[in-house]
């Protein structure tokens, strides 16, 4: 039984007979108030063990055991206090057994100097909880009302530990100040409701970096255009899908992969994020949240994409298999069934996964395996938006970088001499890189140097063009027009050297365009 | 379309990608044109930290590979020895204790189905046999000849006549020479044949042979006194009765540690060293991790000349330490070699035991 101290003879008491005398052998009776019915006083706050009645007080009037505790029912009490011969001392009636009143009643004087008293009241409405509105916080019953009763007022709202069911407004919720540890679950992803800002480590998740879309000559039906960053897993790249840079639903950047109309090809189109293992480093030995938006179109024929997050322990290698796995140690620490809508997940509300990365691992890579059948129709496609990854255990609010500097992580992927938005073979000769021949011999008449604006991700593929004609490994002469054999040295991640193979005529300008990838 | 090769330079090679693209790409690992040219896959075979794993030791038998590392608390102080198997040219490995130094128990059971009755086989310092079904291991860690004690090294060659070569280095007061031993049992014992290298106060020690053509041998040797972790090599054209002078190979060239020779199928030859020349080592005592060109690594060249000239370095992996090596090569299929050696994964973890399966043809 739950039971209160008494306000009578509560703890230590010591009674006295009207001539100041301790009450040796004194009478203490416990009636409910107003009447002489007997009601249980008890000996100790386990309120298991009753007090005789009258309790029988020692020889310095104080109570057996030196407390007495009242039943938790939120009754009234009468004490009547007799001499050890029955003399009445006194009859205290109405004596509440919960002590009530009023929060507002009480002070509340913080520490400090210069602490201003206010009321318990006061204190405690400075913040208003969800559960101050009923809310249950177990997962399972809906306190949408609560909270939304709660987002009524203008104040922080505490979310004591718990989770929330909500089915409101989740974007509306979290532009509020939100304090506690509890979360919210809204569509079956529970949310922190205090959340704190990351910087996204999978930075080519932010599609907002084409480099190789642009420079990479390609048409609709082909999907050799790309975000740099992104690697597709070979046998994915067959036929019959577009990656397109479209308007997210939620940013302005976002990644289409879309099957062409009238195409029957079912294979996978997998989407591969792969980061080196500088970028692995801030993530290894920790838990991670991946977490993205993502919708499928009207006219999607597959069943939902399957998100992967991948590691492995091996050397650095880049991805070739057909499935997007690494080659060599592959372990998969996410691999989820997304159920996409047309419509989307609310902005505050992205999907999200959990994960833990060993501290050894080398590198991590984020999967999108886009799945389709029957025939493409017009609109046949799945949208990704904002995909990041960033060290926690919850989601985060994902700062964004600058352009700029995307731009330079990008080109740890591709480089290339052609303007940006020119793609490669394009017949022009803005942006090329030229040298006058000073002698006619084969090799180094003369010698173009090719630098990486930043150092590449690992030693990159290299390829030049002549202009114009777009033709690969040769060069133009500028004076007469005429190709002329070229061969690249000493490759590195910071650059190479561009000299002619074939007789070249001194005092002519030769020129040519290049290109530099890192397929990871 | 396959990736075509024309060029082989030391950073780089000239061909054309898979899209025929003529192209530009490097001799490095993390390269997807050179994976695919050289078809180069890495499998860490154990890691078992903070134990150290050290000093593989790896043969071929049948179409079997077969092999013991050391496993211990530190560098060479191994407790016991660890025996690895793989059936499928090094994509798959299992795995026992061989020995246990505390009790000097053996544990034959990985080399039950592979040695046949009367068979032998060396796997360091002890030989196993099979007679009649029961396997015994003899151990021979150090032979005297000349009046020097050498500790034995190198793997087992076959030798004319049915005997079979390896190598032994011993301090002869001054610096330190290598043998050659010769063993007529099936490597249950060994005699000394010839002293290989041999020259003033130089440090010889871990030294490998191969056979050429013939009675001509191919020998190279670790030089511990040299700056850049020298390889010295001797020719032998007379069956190893007798060789060259010791000739250093430019240290820019080809350096490194623990060499491992192998004949190819095609007839070329490899050498394997176990490279600490790079930043990573020295980079690495600051706890970083070093990623580049120039860090230290398992490193491969290989000769189409009997060894008159040489590839190119091709670095198979990195070491993030000075702390490995010990490559060997074996010939899995015709032109796909597997390459097992140690080496540490970040600078403050212990070594592990990996491989690297790659072809060598365009080397």
């Amino acid at each position: 039984m739950s039971v209160n101290l008494s306000p009578i003879g509560g703890a230590a008491a010591q009674f006295f007979d009207n001539n100041g005398n301790p009450l040796a052998g004194g009478k203490l009776y416990t009636y409910a108030a107003g009447t002489t019915t007997p009601r249980a006083a008890y000996t100790t706050s386990a309120g298991n063990v009753p007090h005789t009645n009258p309790i029988i007080l020692d020889s310095a009037g104080r109570v057996p055991g030196g407390q007495i505790w009242l039943t938790d029912e939120n009754v009234d009490y009468k004490f009547l206090l007799e001499t050890s011969t029955s003399v009445l001392v006194g009859t205290f009636d109405n004596i509440p057994s919960v002590i009530s009143g009023s929060a507002a009643d009480i002070v509340y004087l913080p520490a400090g100097t210069g602490a201003v008293a206010t009321t318990v009241q006061a204190k405690l409405r400075e913040t208003v909880s969800v559960k101050d509105f009923g809310a249950v916080g177990d997962g399972l019953s809906d306190d949408t009302d609560a909270i939304n009763s709660a987002l009524g007022t203008d104040q922080t709202i505490y979310f004591p530990d718990g989770i929330y069911l909500f089915m409101g407004n989740i974007d509306a919720l979290m532009a509020r100040d939100l304090l506690g540890s509890g979360k919210v679950r809204y569509d079956g992803f529970d949310y922190p409701v205090e959340r704190k800002a990351a910087l996204n480590a999978l930075w080519a998740g932010e599609f907002r970096c084409w480099q190789m879309a642009h420079a990479l000559a390609s048409g609709s039906t082909q999907r050799v255009q790309c975000p740099a960053g992104v690697t597709n897993a070979r046998s994915g790249f067959a036929v019959g899908t577009t990656m397109l840079h479209v308007q997210g639903t939620h940013r302005q950047d976002a990644l289409r992969i879309q099957r062409n109309a009238t195409t029957g090809s079912t294979a996978f189109h997998t989407v591969v994020m792969n980061l080196t293992r500088e970028e692995t480093k801030t993530l290894a030995g920790g838990s991670c949240i991946l977490q993205f938006h993502a919708i499928k179109s009207d006219g999607h024929t597959g069943t939902m994409p399957v998100c992967r997050v991948q590691y492995s322990l091996e050397p650095e290698q880049p991805i070739l298999e057909a499935a997007g796995t690494y080659t060599n140690g592959n372990v998969n620490v996410v691999s989820e069934s997304v159920a996409l809508s047309t419509a989307g997940r609310p902005k505050q509300a992205p999907y999200f996964y959990g994960f833990d990365l060993p501290a050894d691992a080398v590198q991590v890579a984020v999967v999108f395996e886009v799945n389709f059948s029957g025939i493409a129709g017009a609109a046949d496609y799945i949208e990704l938006d904002g995909v990041s990854v960033h060290p926690g255990a919850a989601p985060a609010n994902i700062l964004q970088e600058s352009f700029s500097a995307l731009m330079l992580k990008g080109k740890s992927r591709y480089q290339a001499s052609y303007p940006y938005a020119a793609p490669r073979g394009a017949s022009t000769q803005q942006g090329s890189v030229s040298a006058v021949a000073s002698n006619t011999q084969i090799n180094f008449a003369f010698a173009i140097n090719a630098r990486f604006e930043t150092p590449m991700a690992t030693v990159p593929q290299f390829l030049f063009q002549s202009p114009i004609s777009g033709t690969e490994s040769r060069l133009m002469n500028v004076d007469t027009g005429a190709f002329i054999n070229g061969l690249g040295f000493a490759l590195s991640d910071s650059g190479a050297v561009i000299t002619n193979n074939g007789a070249a005529t001194a005092g002519n300008r030769y020129l040519c365009h290049w290109t530099a990838q890192v397929i990871f | 379309m396959p990736i075509t090769i024309n060029l082989r330079r030391e950073f780089e090679f000239t061909g054309n990608d898979e899209n025929n693209d003529p192209c530009l790409f490097p001799r490095h690992t993390a390269n997807h044109v050179f994976v695919q040219a050289f078809g180069f896959r890495t499998k860490t075979i154990a890691s078992e930290q903070p134990r150290y794993l050290a000093f593989p030791f790896i043969v071929k038998l049948g179409t079997s590979l077969v092999g013991i590392y050391s496993e211990g608390d530190s560098h060479a102080n191994s407790d016991r020895q660890i025996i690895i198997r793989s059936d499928d040219g090094g994509v798959t490995w299992q795995s026992t204790v061989f020995f246990t130094a505390a009790t000097g128990a053996f544990n034959f059971s990985l080399l039950e189905s592979l040695l046949t009755d009367g068979q032998s086989v060396l796997l360091k310092v002890w030989t196993v046999k099979n007679v009649s079904g029961v396997f015994s291991a003899t151990q021979n860690s150090t032979v005297s000849f000349g009046g020097l004690t050498y500790a034995l090294w190198s793997k087992a060659v076959d030798a004319p006549g049915g005997k079979l070569f390896r190598t032994g280095y011993a301090s002869n007061g001054t610096g330190t020479q290598t043998a050659l031993f010769e063993s007529s049992d099936g490597g249950l014992t060994w005699v000394g044949k010839s002293v290989i290298f041999l020259s003033g106060s130089l440090l010889f020690n871990e030294a490998d042979i191969v056979n050429t053509t013939g009675t001509n041998w191919l020998a190279v040797v670790r030089e511990d006194s040299g700056a850049s972790n020298p390889l010295y090599r001797a020719n032998s054209t007379d069956g190893g009765d007798t060789w060259s002078a010791a000739t250093i190979f430019p240290a820019s060239a080809i350096n490194g540690r623990q060499p491992n020779l192998t004949k190819m199928s095609d007839g070329s030859i490899l050498l394997a060293t176990g490279d600490r020349s790079g930043t990573s080592g020295y980079g690495g005592s600051a706890g970083d991790q070093v990623v580049g060109f120039d860090t230290t690594g398992i490193t491969l060249f290989r000769s189409t000349d009997n060894g008159a000239n040489w590839s190119f370095r091709t670095r198979l992996s990195p070491m993030f330490s000075t702390d490995g090596g010990q490559p060997y090569v074996n010939e899995t299929n015709s032109g796909t070699i597997n390459v097992v050696f140690y080496t540490r994964v970040m600078t403050k973890s212990s070594p592990v035991i990996a491989s690297v399966t790659m072809t060598y043809a365009n080397l």
